[in-house]
């Protein structure tokens, strides 16, 4: 697809037609999902990091979760599932992002498009015996706090110097918004009997719109005529409110 | 010396016979998979291939298992293959036991296991499963299906 015949618009992240990325592949074509899970991860290691110090100074350096420095050791962008676990070598705690269940599309004012998509991000603390749950389990509250403030600002320091995101002209996303998330042990998708981790599941819903390309060709509406008829349910004095965009008409 | 140590260069020969013999049909190689990018797979994937073997380049046992042992098995997917008897490593000879349980991997490197045969003339990979390592003289490897297999 050449530019010439392209749509020359965008939808979130993908502007059309995609280039392609030598480094990324395929996966290029949503950054909006890795610019979110580089935001998350940014506001957890800046806001916990300290706290993560602190409490895995006393586990063994063997330890698969006090090997890390960080409260985040390691990002996966998509689901952590046992086949995934059991192909790459992963390092503890894990932020794991992706789509999750039906986006739903919708219009947005009259030529534009809306895509309301829920997200799982997953906090996976790892695999912690009695004595770590009590040092350790909390950074899934604490991290799921964070980012639900984190989003609330738009910004955080820690994230491309404290630039502002999730604004409809300047992000890949309109709106995100972190709706739930619950705490506990949690076996991988298509474990059999794996073993148990410490992990916190987040929900999130985002928003994102389509747009056009800077210097297209835009929308064919030239103009556009409005006709607001006004009463109630027992009478209707049509036409009573016009308006025009077309000043020659 | 502790008799395991003296065992385990004859079980590593013996382990070699059937192969030998030509009755060992398929080969498996452990595929280590290193990404430039920043994710896993992102950016230029360089595979290190490094054949399993058992003395004189013998490849171990290979076996698909049937389907009463896939449901004994707790519902195994079809096509999950039993790869062993593994000789453990000794003064030389054997399979590391860091080189099949991935321990010796970087943090985002993949591992698979490729097995090539009637099977699968141009390879197949797949990923391990469960590795049983509390035998004094062998490993066994369950391998599932990864979804790649060239044609």
């Amino acid at each position: 697809m050449s530019v010439a015949e392209s749509m020359l618009q965008k939808f979130g992240g993908l502007v059309l037609p995609p280039s392609g990325d030598a480094e990324t592949g395929g996966a290029s074509l949503d950054p909006a999902r890795d610019m979110l899970l580089e935001f998350f991860q940014a506001v957890i290691n800046s806001e916990l990091g300290d706290a993560w110090v602190v409490a895995t100074a006393g586990l063994p350096g063997n330890h698969p979760v006090g090997k890390s420095a960080t409260p985040v050791a390691w990002c996966y962008p998509d689901e952590p599932t046992q086949q995934v676990l059991t192909q790459a070598k992963v390092a503890f705690p894990i932020l794991a992002l992706h789509r999750s269940g039906a986006g739903t599309f919708g219009d947005y004012g009259l030529e534009r498009d809306k895509l309301t998509q829920p997200w799982r991000l997953h906090y996976i603390v790892g695999p912690l015996d009695v004595c770590d749950q009590r040092k350790l389990k909390d950074f899934g509250v604490a991290a799921a706090k964070c980012i639900r403030l984190a989003i609330r600002q738009r910004r955080h320091k820690a994230y491309q110097n404290g630039a502002l995101q999730f604004f409809s002209d300047t992000s890949a996303l309109a709106g995100v918004e972190l709706q739930s998330f619950e705490v506990g042990p949690a076996v991988f998708t298509g474990g059999d009997s794996g073993s148990p981790f410490w992990a916190a599941e987040m929900v999130l819903e985002t928003v994102e719109l389509s747009g056009w390309v800077e210097g297209s060709e835009e929308s064919g509406l030239d103009g556009m005529d409005l006709v607001v008829g006004v009463g109630d349910e027992h009478e209707i004095a049509p036409a009573l409110v016009l308006g025009s965009t077309d000043s020659e008409t | 010396v502790t008799l395991r140590d003296e065992l385990l260069p004859t079980v590593y020969e013996a382990r070699a016979i059937a192969g030998d013999l030509g009755f060992r049909m398929h080969r498996v190689y452990l595929v280590t998979s290193v990404s430039s990018g920043t994710y896993v797979g992102d950016g230029v994937r360089d595979n290190t291939v490094t054949e399993i073997t058992e003395d004189a380049g013998q490849p171990p046992r290979i076996r698909w298992l049937k389907d009463e042992e896939l449901a004994l098995g707790g519902g195994l997917p079809k096509g999950t293959v039993e790869i062993g008897p593994i000789t453990p490593a000794f003064t030389g000879g054997g399979t590391d036991l860091s080189s099949l349980d991935g321990s010796n991997l970087e943090t985002g490197n993949v591992r698979l296991l490729r097995i090539v045969g009637p099977t699968h003339p141009n390879g197949a990979d797949y990923r391990v499963h469960a590795l049983t390592s509390d035998r004094a003289l062998r490993y066994m490897i369950q391998a599932l299906p990864a979804g790649v297999q060239a044609l």
